[in-house]
């Protein structure tokens, strides 16, 4: 199957969050639990951030210009499904999986819950449950697409700003979109997720520097992650099994041997502690 | 007090035994519950713990007994554990006389050593090496366990650190264990981490000075 994408252009996001809705109701997902505190906390957005039931928000970066207007800036957050992704290379348990169509799928039954994925995430994406001990994330709308539909959130998105497709077409459609953009004078259009992490199934097409909208500018596999898995765990597994097999070997040779220490009867000296 | 082949030399008090194998216990537990998450096909591991859930519930309630049972240790018997770092912190000739000789020891092949004190040099080091590895995995593990409360970059160390210090650490602990149980030569100091003294034979040969030290101040004079 050719891979697909998901475009999100917030260049026509009105930040309406009718893909939030569209995301709860589709996966079934209930509301997290309220803060405490129902005040206004200074931003329009309106959970603090991603969590077990809730795997797309708007996330808001508003700043004041000289003439103390307040700026907006949104986008809409969730899963990159990326193609060098961390949160495969942690998962031990091998829940995380990409599919052919560039879907970064994760199997429920095989998660248990431990964080790895959440931590090495460059967006810190996976969230977990801490009562079903199981991390989740936007899934694309795996079984949607499986069925021939469109992910719910670019179904219901009524501005056009969500598009969903092959791949390629995303992209032509982005670098299209770009260009526009840059002619009506957004110098700093551009497209995220063309190349970054392998080419990401998620693609943006923003109004400025990726660090505007809280994206880093270029998102790596942690160093760490690599450093872990690739090599930190088989040299572990190396010294752990040398020792076995030293241990074990010296167990034999020395079982038959007479080393225990005898009584000497002399002042102090030389002693052949063995 | 009058000198003979039968006494006996105080070496552990009781707060250091059962810190002792509590801690080893511990230790132990913390392996087989960390070992699935290190190689998936070990996963089979956590059959023995009831399951994924438990065995990660089983790993933190062991970390706690880990972590704070030394600490317990140390503050029932201060006196104890200053006596092993003013050890540790003392080299002398012999110690690195005795680490030159130690893998003749380990295989059990002839040497010489010279008087050693209430630590060996070798012991000396494993202490270092054991301390270092306990404070390594605490440290990381309790991150590994709340990592939202330091920053990410931190965090991220922890993983590595604390997947490789595990078995490394436990690759010291197997040749530890070894000397001191079924090791023909020093397995004897058994008797002092579990009854809590030593023979005098085992005491001469292997802590010639210490046991020189010991006798003198409880009077004990040779005939
Ligand atoms: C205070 C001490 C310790 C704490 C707080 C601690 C905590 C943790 C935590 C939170 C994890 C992440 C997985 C999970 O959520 O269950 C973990 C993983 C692990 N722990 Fe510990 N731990 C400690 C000591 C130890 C010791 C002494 C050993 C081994 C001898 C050990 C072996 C492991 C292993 C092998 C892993 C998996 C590493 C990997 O995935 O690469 N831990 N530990
Ligand atoms: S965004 Fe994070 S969770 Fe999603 S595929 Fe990339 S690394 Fe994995
Ligand atoms: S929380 Fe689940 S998906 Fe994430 S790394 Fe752990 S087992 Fe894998
Ligand atoms: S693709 Fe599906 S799961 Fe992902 S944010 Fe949209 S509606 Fe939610």
């Amino acid at each position: 199957m050719a891979q697909v994408a998901k475009l999100i252009d917030v260049t026509k996001c009105t930040a309406c969050r009718g893909c939030q809705v569209a995301c709860k109701q589709w996966n079934e997902l209930p509301v997290e639990a309220p803060p405490k505190e129902m005040a206004f906390t200074g931003t329009l957005q309106s959970h603090p951030d991603l969590a077990p039931n809730t795997f797309t928000i708007i996330q808001f970066f508003e700043e004041k210009d000289d003439t103390n207007t307040v700026k907006y800036r949104f986008r809409k957050t969730g899963c990159m499904h990326c193609t060098d992704a961390a949160c495969i290379l942690v998962c031990e348990k091998k829940a995380l999986t990409k599919l052919e169509n560039g879907i970064v799928y994760r199997d429920k039954d095989k998660c248990i819950g431990c964080g790895y994925c959440a931590q090495n995430c460059p967006f810190q994406v996976p969230k977990v449950n801490p009562k079903t001990e199981k991390a989740t994330k936007c899934t694309l709308c795996g079984d949607r697409i499986a069925n021939k539909m469109k992910p719910a959130c670019v179904t219901t998105c009524i501005t056009g700003a969500l598009d969903f497709g092959p791949r390629d077409e995303m992209l032509k459609k982005a670098k299209k979109r770009v260009e526009t953009l840059q002619k009506q004078g957004v110098a700093n259009a551009n497209i995220y997720g063309e190349k970054e992490l392998g080419g990401t199934n998620v693609i943006y097409v923003l109004a400025d520097k990726p660090e505007a909208y809280g994206l880093p500018a270029d998102p790596q596999i942690p160093l760490t992650a690599t450093l872990w898995q690739q090599y930190g765990k088989p040299i572990g597994a190396a010294v752990f099994c040398a020792s076995f097999a030293t241990t074990l070997f010296a167990f034999f040779l020395n079982r038959k041997k007479d080393l225990a220490p005898k009584l000497h009867h002399h002042e102090g000296g030389k002693s052949h502690g063995v | 007090m009058a000198y003979s082949d039968n006494d006996r030399f105080p070496r552990f008090g009781k707060a250091a035994r059962v810190v002792h194998f509590t801690h080893l216990i511990s230790f132990f537990v913390l392996f087989f519950t960390g070992m699935s998450l290190y190689f998936n096909f070990l996963s089979p591991l956590n059959l023995l713990f009831g399951g994924a859930s438990s065995a990660k519930l089983i790993h933190r309630i062991a970390a706690c007994i880990f972590f704070f049972g030394p600490i317990l240790g140390i503050c029932l018997n201060p006196k104890g554990f200053f006596l092993v770092i003013r050890e540790i912190t003392h080299w002398r000739k012999e110690d690195f006389q005795f680490i030159v000789t130690f893998l003749h020891k380990f295989f059990g092949q002839p040497h010489e050593v010279a008087p050693q004190g209430y630590l060996n040099g070798g012991q000396k080091l494993n202490v270092y090496l054991l301390g270092f590895g306990f404070l390594g995995l605490s440290i990381t593990g309790f991150v590994l366990w709340f990592p939202q409360y330091v920053p990410i970059s931190f965090a991220l160390w922890c993983y590595p650190l604390h997947s490789l210090l595990a078995p490394c650490l436990t690759a010291a602990v197997l040749g530890h264990g070894y000397l001191g149980s079924f090791h023909p030569g020093s397995g004897a100091s058994w008797e002092a981490i579990w009854g809590g003294t030593l023979s005098r034979a085992f005491a001469e040969h292997h802590h010639a000075r210490w046991a020189q030290e010991v006798d003198s101040q409880l009077g004990r004079t040779r005939r």
